[in-house]
């Protein structure tokens, strides 16, 4: 026995794969340029070794995130890196790319840009599985993953966790600290476990493989993991209409069925569980079994259940008031007319553009993204790709971030998150025009899975588009706002607003005035490819990342 | 943080060309790592710690470390984030005796 947990991400990723060859290895000394201007230690490897080997017999792209350095977290280098390595896998093939996961999620150090590589791992993800090549995520460290990394892992086809890994959107701690000790007691270690950890993910379904925390297990389990993809009875590892739609009703369901639930095991119990109290005493194998006998609910989950209607758009409250600020700038954007209505909090309908019909998606309020809104929104862009091929679609952003409660977390908001930025993928991949325009606020989480998965994201000069404040920023990283807002002069990853995020390629641009021609223009530019990097390169706002990803795509590797 | 920069001369152990790289930036831990380079037989060392303010004691640790190996031509980076004086001697070891085993 090895254990997983205690090994450093290079001993693990040698361990797993073998004749592993690095691709910018640390002498290459690939840093953040970033860290040393906050006074922070850097890492020559900038948290993440990325690298090609064989897995099984089969040629495989890995990467491997260090927890201890940053929590494993998202900056710049680290996320062109992973970034460079998909672009990588999807020009050379490989039977597979095995992502070993150990983040918090975006690097608040670098924050601007860590939240926007977060998005464009998403998007390169989504382009290896529409190569045909499987994504397969081992998360088994002791630092979890979180965040934006919570939601890459379930973007990807296979999530394998030991029960002391975790898997989730928010940590209990961030969720302590908003809302109260009596909305998740981050000190309950138990409870964290219970509704974080690898055995409730796998008994939800957003795990596909529970081992122990050992290296051989986990290697086992990723050769048989690449083996089920790529075998003959495999069916298609893209995206598609059908598997979505299934995953859409699933969500509903488990909404439906466990939404009144307060704590995980009485969610066990409502599984088939007989004696959930015991399920934290198990060990894997045993866990795997009692589970393979009593779970009921997998059974019945296998009969394709028709997709509810969310009970909240049923009691829509259409306001028609001309005060609400998203009609106003629906009345700019859409002078041929729209039948936007607002349902608790959430938008959709459609709107001219030229005498085309568009489809328009969105939230308001600064409504906090939770499981359901999320499910809603992936529902209108499932929508609209089955019932109007090619219809573009807006997206109207705008939101505090990702709600932070227990319940959401214990519902695997981070799959809701991901399941809504696989439909806008399936759109972009089915021939759909996706903009998406910051109108008010576009904060953290929230915007990674709606703004960020757009063809192309724009903002009004007024929006809000952050992080984190610059007082929360200042305490993190121990920098002075005055500091910080010194540093952003010169380098837009220090401090939020539209403006930094234009010159890092986040924002294609700032709408000043006269929305419907920039809207018009802006569908008429749309790009599929996602050329955010090469953008925040051109503009100066990200030295690194474009010169990242070339040297991933030049390295040779025998 | 803060940079160091040490030089001992006249080195006479040859560590393999290839780099090694042990340890972790992590809270009380390090990364070392060791790289071959034409330095006329002597040993260079650059950390960079988050510590302020131990050039004294880094110093020492050096020595020691200098003392055991004696190496000739090799270039330590360090990137440091509050190690103890114990945890050093332990990654510099660690990353000379993973250099040497490689070439057997």
């Amino acid at each position: 026995m090895n254990s997983y947990i205690e090994a450093t991400a290079r001993q693990r990723i040698h361990a797993l794969i073998d004749g592993f060859t690095e691709i910018l290895p640390p002498a290459k000394s690939w840093t953040s340029p970033h860290l040393p201007q906050l006074n922070a230690p850097v890492s020559f490897d900038d948290g993440v070794i990325i690298g090609i080997g064989q897995l099984g017999g089969h040629r495989v792209f890995a990467a491997a995130q260090e927890g201890g350095f940053m929590g494993g977290a998202v900056g710049e280098v680290h996320g062109a890196k992973l970034v460079g390595l998909m672009r990588r896998a999807v020009i050379d093939k490989p039977a597979a790319v095995i992502l070993l996961a150990e983040s918090g999620g975006v690097r608040l150090h670098e924050a601007n840009a860590g939240l926007i590589a977060v998005s464009e791992v998403m998007r390169a993800v989504f382009a290896v599985r529409a190569a045909g090549i499987p994504v397969i995520v081992i998360n088994g460290g002791s630092n979890g993953c979180f965040g934006g990394m919570g939601i890459v892992a379930r973007c990807t086809n296979a999530v394998i966790m030991s029960e002391e890994a975790r898997l989730a959107m928010s940590g209990p701690e961030v969720i302590e600290t908003a809302n109260g000790v009596e909305e998740f007691d981050s000190k309950d270690r138990a409870l964290v476990w219970r509704t974080t950890g690898g055995k409730h993910r796998y008994l939800m379904g957003d795990c596909q493989m529970l081992v122990a925390d050992d290296v051989a297990e986990f290697k086992a389990a990723a050769i048989a993991a690449i083996d089920a993809l790529t075998g003959k009875e495999a069916g298609s590892v893209s995206l598609g209409l059908a598997g979505l739609e299934y995953d859409q009703s699933m969500m509903a369901q488990r909404i439906a069925a466990f939404g009144d639930c307060h704590e995980p095991m009485e969610i066990w119990e409502k599984l088939g569980i007989a004696e959930p109290e015991k399920i934290a005493m198990l060990d894997a194998s045993a866990f795997r079994e009692l589970v393979a006998e009593q779970l009921t609910h997998a059974d019945k989950n296998q009969n394709r259940a028709p997709a509810q209607e969310m009970s909240a758009a049923v009691d829509a409250q259409i306001n028609q008031d001309q005060q609400v600020y998203w009609r106003q700038v629906a009345a700019q954007l859409f002078p041929q007319g729209h039948t936007i209505t607002e349902a608790a909090d959430f938008l959709s309908g459609t709107a001219k553009v030229n005498g085309i019909t568009i489809s328009v998606i969105g939230t308001t309020t600064h409504t906090p993204i939770g499981v359901e809104i999320a499910l809603r929104q992936a529902q209108a862009v499932l929508r609209t790709v089955r019932d109007f091929p090619l219809r573009p679609i807006l997206l109207m952003v705008d939101t505090q971030g990702q709600r932070l409660r227990h319940r959401d977390e214990m519902l695997g908001i981070n799959s809701y998150m991901a399941h809504l930025g696989k439909c806008l993928e399936l759109a972009r991949q089915s021939g759909h025009k996706i903009i998406a325009l910051v109108y008010d606020q576009a904060l953290s989480g929230g915007f990674i899975t709606s703004g960020m998965m757009a063809d192309a994201c724009y903002a009004l000069p007024a929006a809000t588009i952050r992080v984190m404040g610059l007082p929360a920023m200042a305490r993190i990283t121990k920098v002075s706002e005055e500091r910080l807002i010194e540093l952003a002069k010169d380098n837009p990853v220090f401090a939020p607003g539209p403006s930094n995020y234009e010159r890092m390629g986040g924002i294609e641009a700032v709408w000043e005035d006269d929305l419907a021609t920039q809207l018009l223009s802006a569908f008429d530019n749309a790009d599929p490819v996602d050329q955010r990097i090469a953008t925040g390169a051109t503009r100066g706002g990200r030295s690194m990342a474009q010169k990242v990803v070339n040297a991933v795509l030049s390295e040779p590797v025998s | 943080m803060e940079t160091l920069v040490f030089r001992f001369e006249n080195g006479t152990r040859q560590l393999p060309r290839n780099p090694q790289l042990v340890g972790v930036v992590s809270s009380g831990n390090l990364e070392v790592l060791v790289n071959h380079a034409d330095l006329q037989s002597a040993c260079e060392i650059e950390i960079n710690t988050a510590a302020i303010g131990f050039a004294t004691i880094w110093e020492a640790v050096m020595k020691d470390f200098n003392a055991r190996w004696q190496l000739a031509n090799v270039r330590i980076a360090i990137n440091d984030m509050g190690a103890t004086p114990a945890v050093v001697s332990l990654r510099l070891d660690q990353a000379i005796e993973a250099s040497l085993e490689a070439t057997t």
